[in-house]
């Protein structure tokens, strides 16, 4: 596709739920009455576009991985619909499931346990060729040493060196170099630099954004650090307890966070100029589980502007701002 | 003979802060390959009633200074220099006096409340079992005071009878939190309190910090690699890299007019939320990595990555006085920090160095 062009959609999930069952023994199995699901994921609509890169922030637990997982389809949607390129890949099996988790890479967030340590980077690298049968050994060369190059690991360098000669920036570009291999058009990149150091966070940020533009690459970036977010981001959703509550332009959503939950979200974040003074806002009680999950709206347990209408009626998603929508009776 | 409630509340109201000093204090481990310089000959200094941050990158030894403080570090490792608590060294104490001291005069918060909390024991009787150690009381008072730490932290009394297990992270962390101040002590050892934590509940746990601080008069160490939290907690701030202080002063003037390439790096960067226009200085990573410190490089130890570095800063080591001016720093050129400053703000002089983050 060419620049300026509209870019489309790569991966869409409509009304996508991920419930796990709860009852942990067989006799439980058995005999409980009433099946308990843990609502991870609760009914979640987004759509990724390529070349652009989405964030997911949330609190741990509140079904950020899980939604990635779901997408790439390492956990089994419970309802609801995934498309990927306009075709729906949600109950898909065998070659063609194969096919899909080719296209469909994830990243995960510590890259001191995702490599094999008795591999070399040039064997980590080739591994997912060699799962999907891609290419002789001159073809998996050139595509090794591409990968390599798109992370800038020199291969003539890395090649046949150790992940424990590696620092966490470097194995996390192995990381990457691993899902690029693939050629996929869409990345979920799960919490990619939180087990990094301060001062190489920037470079593999500044990675992951450059390649999605470069090779139009449809990333959803999941985060709880919102301050990252707004560097790499052009869009973010915000989710609680399974559900977006709130989703629009990165700046947008930071600058002016329309739900209460975003806004104590944000309000948390410590700031680095020492003059600028923070109102900090308690916020009572902890995140329900999401085995209960509250009736009518999910945050109405802890919002200081709850009435009866949100313990009793879920709330839709509107758009309240040009692209930017929130699931919150307020507006 | 055991005590009452009041009697403890009394005792426990009535201790004095700490004043910490701690002077060229050095950790070395022995190792096959030679001697590891984990922390080498560092300075710095807590008056009563003030919070110092400790920041530093995984691997420059913040976490061995605060294990070295409670004389936690394995027995292979050798201590040397002065760690002077109220005066009296805790460096040349025997295992009887440090008993008296840890806990009762130095807590520690550790990172992983997970880890620090035994999984079979009921959260109430652990902290029970925290002071009776150091105190002589009886069961029912120790219970008591368990009751007004978990008030204290913001927790039910009625959860002491229950399991770590059953509790959240962060209420986890807030339980080694209570644990810590069960005994108020006058110097607390916070080892990135707040790392395995969300946003919302950092936020909480850091107030609560601060707040139980500021009314007891306490002390604090603040062990974190996140700036912006010691920017809002901490009057004074020690920047370490490669088992060294490089930087030391208030955390204002550390913070807004750097004098160490390190500090102007780390900065750099650190994620900051946008601003209203949306305009943000550029995210700018430092090149290359640690120097292995089991044959530390000559001169500067940060001299490899520093886009400054000159032939005198690679034979010659920088000396840090923390006696010579309130805020001071481990680099050769001192005075030119405001140019050092202005170079540093942009990418291109970082990007020219070598090496892959």
């Amino acid at each position: 596709m060419k620049e300026g062009d509209a870019d489309e959609i790569i991966v869409e999930a409509l009304d996508l739920k991920t419930h796990f069952s709860a009852n942990s023994g067989l006799l439980q199995a058995i005999f409980s009455a009433n099946k308990q699901a843990v609502r991870a994921l609760d009914g979640v609509n987004i759509s990724i576009r390529e070349r652009s890169v989405t964030g997911l922030v949330g609190e741990s637990g509140c079904g950020k991985s899980t939604f990635g997982m779901t997408l790439v389809r390492m956990h089994e949607p419970t309802s609801g619909e995934i498309k990927f390129a306009g075709k729906p890949v949600t109950h898909i099996t065998g070659a063609e499931l194969k096919n899909y988790r080719g296209r469909a890479q994830i990243i995960f967030q510590d890259p001191y346990s995702s490599l094999n340590p008795r591999l070399t980077v040039g064997q980590l690298v080739e591994e997912p060729l060699l799962i999907h049968k891609i290419g002789d050994d001159a073809e998996r060369a050139e595509k090794i040493a591409r990968a390599l190059g798109h992370v800038r690991l020199p291969a003539q360098e890395y090649l046949h060196r150790y992940p424990s000669d590696l620092s966490g920036g470097q194995r996390q570009r192995v990381a990457i170099a691993r899902a690029l291999v693939m050629e996929p058009s869409f990345i979920v990149a799960d919490e990619p630099v939180s087990m990094l150091d301060v001062s190489v966070q920037a470079g593999v940020l500044e990675l992951l954004e450059t390649l999605s533009r470069q090779l139009g690459l449809a990333v959803l970036y999941i985060s709880h650090d919102i301050a990252t977010v707004g560097y790499i981001c052009d869009r973010v959703g915000v989710m609680y307890l399974g559900k977006v509550v709130e989703e629009g332009p990165t700046l947008s959503v930071l600058n002016e966070p329309l739900h209460p939950y975003s806004e104590r979200l944000l309000a948390a974040i410590p700031k680095v100029d020492t003059n600028a003074t923070r109102n900090r806002v308690e916020m009572s009680g902890e995140v329900p589980s999401p085995l209960n999950v509250p009736p009518g709206c999910r945050f109405s347990t802890r919002c200081p502007h709850a009435t009866d209408l949100c313990r009793t009626k879920e709330p839709e998603l509107v758009e309240v701002k040009p692209d930017h929508s929130v699931r919150c009776h307020l507006y | 003979m055991a005590i009452t409630f009041e009697q403890l509340q009394a005792q426990l109201d009535e201790k004095p802060s700490v004043h910490l000093e701690v002077l060229d204090l050095a950790v070395t481990y022995k190792t096959v390959k030679g001697s590891f310089h984990a922390v080498d000959n560092i300075s710095f200094e807590v008056a009563p009633g003030s919070n110092l941050g400790l920041v530093g990158e995984s691997g420059c030894g913040k976490s061995t200074v605060v294990k070295a403080l409670m004389r936690l570090t394995p027995e292979d490792a050798a201590l040397s220099g002065r760690v002077l608590v109220n005066g009296a060294d805790l460096i040349a104490m025997n295992a009887e006096q440090l008993q008296k001291v840890r806990w009762t005069q130095i807590a520690l918060v550790t990172q992983s409340a997970m880890n620090s909390l035994d999984p079979v024991v009921r959260v109430g009787d652990q902290i029970v079992e925290s002071i009776r150690a150091h105190v002589g009381t009886s069961y029912a008072t120790a219970w008591k005071r368990a009751e007004a730490l978990f008030a204290m932290v913001g927790l039910p009394a009625a959860r002491l009878r229950e399991y770590p297990h059953q509790f959240s992270g962060g209420m986890r962390q807030r339980t080694v939190i209570a644990m810590a101040l069960s005994l108020n002590a006058g110097l607390l050892l916070a080892d990135e309190p707040t790392t395995a934590l969300d946003p919302i509940m950092q936020d909480q746990v850091l107030a609560r910090i601060q707040a139980l601080q500021k009314s007891l008069h306490r002390s604090m160490i603040l062990v974190t690699h996140d700036i912006a939290v010691v920017a809002e907690t901490c009057e004074m701030v020690a920047v370490m890299y490669a088992g060294r202080i490089v930087e030391y002063g208030p955390t204002a003037t550390v913070l807004t007019k750097p004098l160490h390439p390190y500090t102007m790096g780390l900065e750099n960067a650190f994620p900051r939320m946008p601003s209203g226009d949306g305009v943000r200085p550029p995210l700018i990573s430092i090149r290359g990595g640690l120097p292995n410190l089991l044959s530390p490089p000559k001169g500067c130890r940060f001299a490899q990555r520093c886009p400054f570095a000159t032939e005198r800063c690679t034979t010659e080591d920088p000396i840090i006085d923390i006696k010579a001016s309130s805020h001071v720093a481990a680099c050769h050129y001192p005075s030119r920090a405001e140019e050092f400053r202005r170079k540093a703000a942009e990418a291109e002089t970082w990007n020219a160095m070598e090496g892959i983050t």
